[in-house]
């Protein structure tokens, strides 16, 4: 990559060691990782490669034992929490493999939580999560409790309330991992719409290679290393907006 | 994160567990209502006692006697500097002497209080025949039960209009003149009223009935104020001179102060059943804080700042501690409306004048409210304090 963009993403020199016991497990090794806006970035690893904690530790959930991420230029592991909390909320939209709600809200207003957590007025912010349901053509799902909603469904919500606060990256963290191949394809498609048409850097966590076809960038691991990068495709629209980009390979099915 | 919002969250947290919710509200309740009867009963009890004892007006009176004093006397120049009081309306004097009253062949020894008719209107004794004499009365007699039932043996209400013979001890201290001595003068009065008050035979005379033979020392002196809210200053002006002055404010006082006391240690007993309503409210939140580790990560990782964490957890807690004490103090009332309607329907049954025993005054609904609200708030610090603590990640671990 020739480009003097600023990434909006930089690890450099990332360890990570958890103590068990009296052991120390290092879970990631010197990991050192660019990634540009507009990018979607796959991570690729079999699991316990430690692909989960790095993303935890990207969105400052984890603190790293020794290096260092920056967002924007931003090192956020100084801040006390609510800053952190703040910094994620209007950086991150994050979807994890399983899912996490609020049991006692249906599914209108656990999309709409987000809007309501920064002081968003209530009618307000279920309006903007019914356009966001209409995504999946899922508005009449709105009023129902979680779990009625099948793995597929709840993926969907899920991706749904990362995108309620319109965040630059969005990080999934094995979203497809618990869905059937027809609900994992309308996941992957919508994720490919908001990189190409709305120019959201993606980073998603996965152990099934086929999906590196969707990626921009494949960052192989392995036991907490990364192992190589590959730069699969252009960014799309990076040289120009109006350009319509070509998608290497065919879709996962 | 908006209040509406917030509450929101723990309303439906709440309805979430409708079992476990609707049972601790009523452990509060039932802990908040009993004290809340309690408190009624003694409040009751207390308004009767001063309800008994006075009438309103006679708060702003005050009684004054000589006392030991030896340099002021009760005479018209205290009673004239009593007057220049600018907060006083009026002075009565009154004299007690000893003496004895015949009628034909019955004869009795009798206390003979000198009252003018206005100041007989103050004390205003209870009277079951004729009536009292008016101010410019002379020569009548209100005299007692018990004198009346020395006088005659049928019914007291014949000796109406009767004349009676009454002879006076006036005691030298009643002049002001040093050389006077001890003399017994004789009066005929007509029996005008008969009241059922006092053990010991008592009889009312017009003041002039013993001014007339030159008395000017008085027993005592009722002063009138202007104002319940002069009281004291006026009662330690007069002190000041070096009378004694007692009011009927005194009286309520006292009684007042044993009901404090009462109060207090119905108040303590109270203090027990909130700990436990208390106990009951913890236990639950931090149940609720246990099973929702997982949600409160979560929240963290969607944005919500520590301090809406918190307020939704004190909130929570809050809503079962206005609910609690509303329940308790509308179930306490409704029972205590109950206990009155008994109590009111057994006094009729046998006769007896009435009393509320169950008495709510809105400072003690308020109290009550505020306490459930307190302890609901009290009881919801540590598992607020401790929700803020969950580490977002507790959420992403699978269980």
């Amino acid at each position: 990559m020739t480009h003097s963009i600023h990434p909006i993403i930089s690890i450099q020199g990332l360890n990570k060691v958890f103590k068990v016991g009296k052991e120390n497990v290092q879970v990631l090794i010197d990991i050192n990782l660019d990634i540009l806006p507009g990018e979607f970035v796959v991570i690729l690893g079999p699991s316990g490669c430690g692909k989960s904690t790095l993303l935890n530790t990207i969105i400052g959930l984890e603190t790293p034992s020794s290096g260092f991420v920056k967002i924007h230029g931003h090192n956020i592991y100084n801040l006390n929490e609510d800053v952190k909390t703040a910094f994620r909320q209007k950086n991150f939209g994050v979807v994890h493999q399983q899912s996490n709600w609020i049991k006692s809200l249906n599914v209108i207003d656990n999309i709409a939580f987000p809007l309501n957590a920064i002081g968003y007025r209530h009618k307000r912010s279920v309006i903007k999560a019914k356009n966001s349901l209409s995504m999946f053509a899922m508005e009449g799902y709105s009023k129902h409790s979680l779990s009625e909603l099948s793995g597929g469904q709840q993926t969907k919500v899920a991706v749904c309330r990362a995108l309620i606060t319109n965040p630059p990256i969005i990080m999934a963290d094995e979203p497809t991992g618990n869905l059937d191949t027809a609900s994992a394809v309308g996941v992957m498609n919508q994720f490919e719409i908001l990189n190409r048409e709305y120019r959201n850097t993606i980073v998603m966590i996965t152990h099934n290679p086929i999906y590196t076809e969707y990626a921009t960038k494949v960052v192989n691991m392995m036991d907490g290393r990364i192992s190589n990068i590959e730069v699969k495709n252009l960014i799309y629209g990076l040289n120009d907006k109006h350009r319509r980009h070509h998608v290497v390979g065919g879709k996962a099915s | 994160m908006r209040y509406s919002y917030i509450f929101k969250l723990a309303f439906k947290n709440l309805m979430g567990r409708k079992l476990r919710t609707t049972l601790t509200i009523m452990g509060v309740a039932i802990s908040v209502g009993f004290v809340s009867l309690l408190m009624a009963f003694s409040f009751g009890l207390q308004k009767a006692a001063t309800d008994q004892i006075t009438n309103g007006d006679s708060l702003r009176n005050l009684d004054i006697t000589k006392g030991s004093s030896k340099i002021v006397d009760l005479d018209n120049d205290a009673i004239g500097k009593i007057s220049d009081f600018s907060e006083v309306t009026k002075v009565y004097p009154q004299v007690a002497l000893a003496g004895d009253v015949q009628l034909g062949d019955s004869k009795s020894d009798s206390i003979i209080y000198g009252t003018g008719g206005d100041l007989l209107d103050i004390i205003r004794p209870n009277i079951v025949g004729g009536d009292l004499y008016n101010h410019n009365a002379k020569n009548v007699a209100v005299i007692n039960a018990s004198l009346a039932h020395k006088l005659t043996s049928g019914n007291t209400n014949t000796l109406i209009g009767r004349n009676i013979d009454v002879r006076l001890v006036l005691r030298s201290d009643l002049y002001t003149d040093k050389n006077s001595k001890t003399q017994i003068k004789s009066v005929q009065v007509s029996i005008v009223g008969v009241t059922d008050e006092g053990k010991t035979a008592y009889m009312f005379v017009p003041l002039s009935t013993v001014t007339d033979f030159g008395v000017d020392r008085f027993s005592s002196l009722k002063v009138q104020l202007k104002s319940v809210d002069d009281v004291n200053t006026v009662k330690s002006q007069i002190e000041y001179m070096g009378l004694k002055v007692s009011t009927v404010k005194d009286t309520i006082d006292q009684v007042n102060q044993f009901f404090q006391v009462f109060q207090i240690i119905l108040a303590a007993v109270g203090v027990i059943s909130i700990i436990v309503a208390t106990l009951g409210i913890f236990n639950t939140m931090t149940i609720s804080l246990l099973e929702k580790t997982r949600e409160v990560g979560l929240m963290k990782i969607l944005g919500v700042k520590k301090i809406y964490i918190r307020r939704i957890f004190m909130t929570e807690s809050l809503i079962i501690g206005l609910f609690g004490g509303a329940v308790g103090i509308i179930t306490s009332f409704v029972i205590g409306q109950v206990i009155n309607y008994m109590v009111y329907t057994m006094a009729a049954g046998s006769g007896n004048a009435s009393v509320t025993i169950m008495y709510f005054p809105a400072s003690l609904m308020i109290f009550t409210m505020a306490v459930s609200v307190l302890i609901s708030l009290l009881a919801g610090i540590y598992p607020a304090r401790r929700s803020t603590k969950i580490s977002p990640l507790d959420a992403l671990r699978y269980e």
